[in-house]
């Protein structure tokens, strides 16, 4: 906060500048950082009126930055680095979960302990970028699953119409237990712990506006993380924050549930860097990402991590 | 002894009413408790029922969307590849035809339909303007990933999905799916939407007693329908457990969506109260109905009746208050008369008596007691004022008699003056008003002195009278026979004939002789007189013999003469003077009076009485004498 009201007083007579922020899913407790970051006048201290567009089903962020309907945009870092390697100019301004969210689901009594037991069988898997890591994780185990193309709902999980499903920790895995299902009815497989910790979310910008603007995007990078740290201060304003959204929005969503989402997201988020170290990208995990990518043959070649990461000079004084 | 606080009447109302108040209360307290039971059984019962029921109901009607949807989808198995046209019509038919379908999807497998074309799923459903075509084969919506369309066809069964929004429909529904099968293959689903909204009016609409409602959960604990809009499609059972920190709710939601039946006593979701809560399957679509009441609404009746009967108990207990009021009343007024009437008869009213009070039972029996005692209490005062008044006369009349008797004893002194050579007093005091006890002096022939000294038997008028005649007759006798022994023997026997009383008197007789100084005595049964000589020496002149007048014929009477030399006094005495007691019961005896006798200076003989009365008087105390009194001073001067 400190930061800010200095950062705010560095430049007081600043016009504010109107950038526009592409969400890669729906408001959730997922992206809270942002919304406080809006709702506490961070961004306006930072001379900043930032437009928050959520995402959804069928909406591509990535794209959207790179067709330049946005400023900035969230998005998962392997399929940023594909973009990348597709010509897309874009550039990870900074990056914010540093561990891998993504599960494979199962319940117990269908008697899968390990991954090689998944072979012929039925797995629900996302489409797009979310694929990357269980098709690298069969790929390693040597075994063929049948893919079942999975949308948001669990219901073929629990329907039994497949061994095992897509979730994110932070949500399906939760939403599981609010439709009554107990932690331990359910075996999970993390690809963090398998060697395929993907870091996701990041925040990104087109590499034609960090090298015109830096100053924007400096501003834009440190008010946001700022917006996350105040998140992790004041969760329960931060709920706030995400409620208001949500119930905008008319989402079938719960307060419960946005407020474990937005503890399991501080917990990725804060992972290894701690609450200073916000933004950072590792680049032991995008030499892993890479690899992977390459080895998928998602990638015609690494994506050089210069290029690629670029994180603004913070306006720190 | 500590007093009571309360009177008998208010201790009497508290203690029964206490007691029938506590009787009451315990009974109340019964009837409550088994009347909760009792209602919370039925109601328990009735809840369940009504669960089931609209369970049941909720079930048929989706049975009939699901029977419809299999029916087309049968149709289409036979039908080789209708048309779209024919689709369209048949789609069309469907909706029509089942009240509760909202629309109807025919969707096929990627390029089932026609290998050129990969999504193809017409699509109609009901709307205000009709039922209306709407595109759900959008490479956008791309239905292949969508539960309704997965599920069944993954699964090659049938079932309901889990109400969401339907982007075609454009509305929250729950969609039956069947796989559609085509020669043995299978090459899509047909599906079925109901309306959630409609659904969710159909369980508000049922009525749950007054606070009551119901809610309906999917299988995944999802509200599709209850009272508060916000928990529809937002939150589960389980979401509402667990912002609550409420593992048992989260347990019966399990229960709930599991199949579960029964009814439970839960605290509501706002944690304001207790409800019970009822739940059945609707098995059709592994959905749970449930309904609840709030415990208060299910107990209202037991706390109605609570509170008739306490209304009831205390217009009882009023009641029995002014009974026994009334009853003590009645008890204590005729009491309080009785008290009234004691404390005018303890201050002297002996008029004083209870009036109005019933005779016949304890209070009367106590009331005619009273008026008994205060009637006896009367007579009696009367008759001791008659007594009283009768005494006081007699009193008076003897005082008279004591006059008169006293009147009739010689009391002048000197008693004769014109003598010189003898100094003569006496006295006598009566134990009584009047007495036995008599005396006389008086001249015979002349010159001769009598002194006469007489106690009669016994005491009181009888004595008096007797006294008056004994002294009479010696009068008379003296006046003939002046000698003692004849004069006595006389006396005697004038007296013996006629004294039918069997009274006696004893007398002393002297008869002195003024010149010569002797004296010649004789004595009926009297203790002989003490003579102190001129040097003061005291002896009992010697004793005759004879019998006290009135007992023989023959008294042996003896006569006795001594002279008395001048400045000699002779004391005659009656036994009073001797036989006198004290309070020790000692007698005052001769000795006591002979020594006095003899150490007293006083010569005169009022003087000399008066002092041996005093003496005698200082030795026997305040304590009343019996025997009358009588003394004589006889001195010789010359």
């Amino acid at each position: 906060m400190a930061a800010f009201f200095c950062l705010a007083l560095a430049m007081p007579a600043q016009a504010q500048d109107k950038v526009r922020l592409q969400l890669h899913w729906v408001h959730q407790a997922q992206f809270a950082g942002f919304y406080l970051a809006q709702d506490a006048g961070i961004y306006r201290e930072a001379g900043l009126e930032v437009d928050i567009v959520p995402g959804g089903p069928g909406i591509d962020s990535l794209q959207n930055l790179a067709q330049g309907k946005c400023h900035f945009a969230t998005g998962w870092l392997s399929g940023a680095m594909e973009y990348r390697d597709q010509g897309f100019p874009l550039v990870l301004m900074a990056q914010l979960i540093q561990r891998s969210a993504l599960l494979l689901i199962t319940f117990k009594d269908h008697d899968i302990d390990s991954i090689k037991e998944l072979d012929g069988q039925r797995v629900g898997l996302w489409g797009g970028h979310f694929n990357i890591q269980p098709r690298a994780l069969f790929k390693g185990a040597g075994i063929a699953v049948k893919e079942i193309p999975q949308n948001v709902s669990m219901a073929p999980l629990l329907e039994q119409a497949v061994s095992a499903a897509s979730g994110m920790y932070y949500n399906e895995y939760h939403q599981l237990y609010q439709a009554g299902v107990d932690y331990d009815e359910l075996r999970v497989f993390e690809f963090s712990k398998l060697g395929l910790n993907f870091p996701e979310d990041g925040i990104y910008g087109l590499e034609s506006l960090r090298r015109q603007n830096p100053d924007l995007c400096g501003r834009f990078i440190a008010a946001s993380l700022a917006g996350w740290r105040l998140t992790f201060e004041q969760p329960d304003r931060a709920l706030e924050a995400v409620m208001k959204r949500v119930d905008a929005a008319q989402l079938a969503s719960n307060a419960g549930h946005q407020r474990w989402m937005l503890n399991a997201t501080q917990e990725l988020i804060t992972h290894r860097v701690g609450r200073q170290g916000l933004g950072q990208l590792s680049p032991r995990d995008f030499s892993l990402v890479n690899r992977v990518l390459v080895d998928q043959g998602l990638l015609r070649k690494p994506v050089a991590l210069a290029s690629f990461y670029q994180p603004p000079p913070e306006k720190r004084p | 002894m500590r007093p009571h606080v309360l009177k008998l009447r208010a201790r009497f109302v508290i203690f029964v009413l206490a007691g029938v108040g506590l009787v009451s209360l315990a009974m109340a307290a019964l009837t409550f408790f088994e009347s909760q039971e009792a209602l919370i059984e039925s109601r328990q019962e009735q809840l369940f029922e009504l669960a089931q029921g609209e369970a049941a109901e909720l079930g048929r009607r989706l049975i009939r969307v699901s029977q419809a949807t299999e029916a087309l989808a049968n149709s289409l198995e036979v039908l080789p590849t209708p048309t779209p046209e024919n689709l369209d019509q048949l789609i069309k038919r469907y909706i029509s035809s089942t009240r509760r379908i909202y629309g109807i999807a025919v969707a096929y497998a990627p390029h089932a339909y026609e290998t050129d074309r990969k999504l193809f799923s017409p699509y109609f459903h009901r709307s205000p303007k009709g039922i209306v075509a709407s595109c759900v084969d959008s490479e956008d919506y791309n239905y292949p990933r969508h539960d309704w369309f997965l599920l069944p066809t993954l699964l090659g069964k049938s079932l309901w999905t889990e109400p969401y929004f339907g982007t075609g429909g454009g509305i929250v529904m729950a969609t039956y799916c069947t796989p559609l099968i085509q020669d043995g293959k299978i090459k899509g689903a047909v599906v079925s939407d109901i309306s959630l909204q409609e659904l969710g009016r159909d369980v508000d609409n049922l009525s749950v007693g007054r606070f009551g409602y119901a809610f309906l959960i999917s299988r995944q604990g999802s509200f599709l329908a209850a009272p508060n809009p916000k928990l529809v499609m937002r939150e589960t059972i389980f979401s509402l457990a667990e912002e609550m920190q409420r593992p048992d709710l989260r347990l019966l939601g399990q229960r709930m969506i599991r199949g579960g039946a029964g009814v439970e006593r839960v605290k509501d979701w706002h944690m304001k109260e207790y409800v019970w809560l009822a739940f059945a399957p609707v098995h059709e679509v592994g959905w749970s109905l449930g309904v609840l009441v709030p415990e208060r609404e299910v107990l209202a009746p037991a706390y109605a009746l609570a509170q008739r009967q306490a209304i009831a108990a205390a217009a009882g207990l009023l009641g029995l208050g002014l009974v026994i009021w009334l009853l003590v009343m009645g008890l204590t007024r005729p009491l309080q008369r009785v008290a009234g009437a004691a404390k005018r008869l303890a201050s002297g009213d002996l008029s004083a008596k209870v009036e109005d009070v019933r005779p016949g039972d304890e209070v009367g029996d106590l009331a005619q007691s009273f008026n008994t005692m205060v009637d006896d209490l009367n007579s009696y005062v009367h008759e001791l004022t008659a007594t009283t008044a009768a005494k006081e006369r007699i009193e008076s009349e003897l005082d008279l008699a004591r006059q008169i008797q006293m009147s009739i004893l010689p009391r002048t002194y000197p008693a004769f003056p014109e003598h010189e050579g003898f100094d003569l007093f006496a006295k006598t005091h009566p134990a009584r008003e009047v007495g036995g006890d008599f005396y006389d002096f008086f001249f015979v022939e002349g010159d001769r002195l009598v002194f006469v000294v007489g106690d009669v038997s016994g005491k009181g008028v009888p004595a008096a009278l007797f006294m008056t005649v004994s002294r009479t007759l010696i009068k008379n006798a003296a006046a003939h026979h002046p000698d003692p022994v004849e004069a006595l023997e006389e006396v005697n026997a004038q007296i013996l004939p006629e004294n039918e009383m069997c009274m006696f008197v004893t007398v002393f007789y002297g008869l002195y002789e003024p010149g010569t100084g002797r004296l010649f005595y004789a004595s009926a049964g009297h203790p002989s007189p003490l003579l102190r000589r001129a040097d003061g020496q005291v002896e009992q002149i010697p004793t005759t013999g004879g019998m006290a007048i009135g007992v023989f014929d023959k008294m042996g009477l003896t006569r006795g003469e001594i002279v008395m030399q001048p400045d000699e006094t002779l004391l005659v005495f009656t036994d009073g003077l001797d036989e006198a007691v004290n309070a020790a019961n000692q007698q005052y005896g001769q000795a006591r009076a002979k020594s006095w006798l003899a150490s007293t200076e006083v010569t005169d003989a009022p003087v000399m009485i008066d002092r041996l009365v005093q003496e005698q008087r200082a030795f026997t105390g305040d304590l009343e004498q019996f025997d009358d009194l009588t003394l004589l001073v006889f001195r010789r001067k010359e």
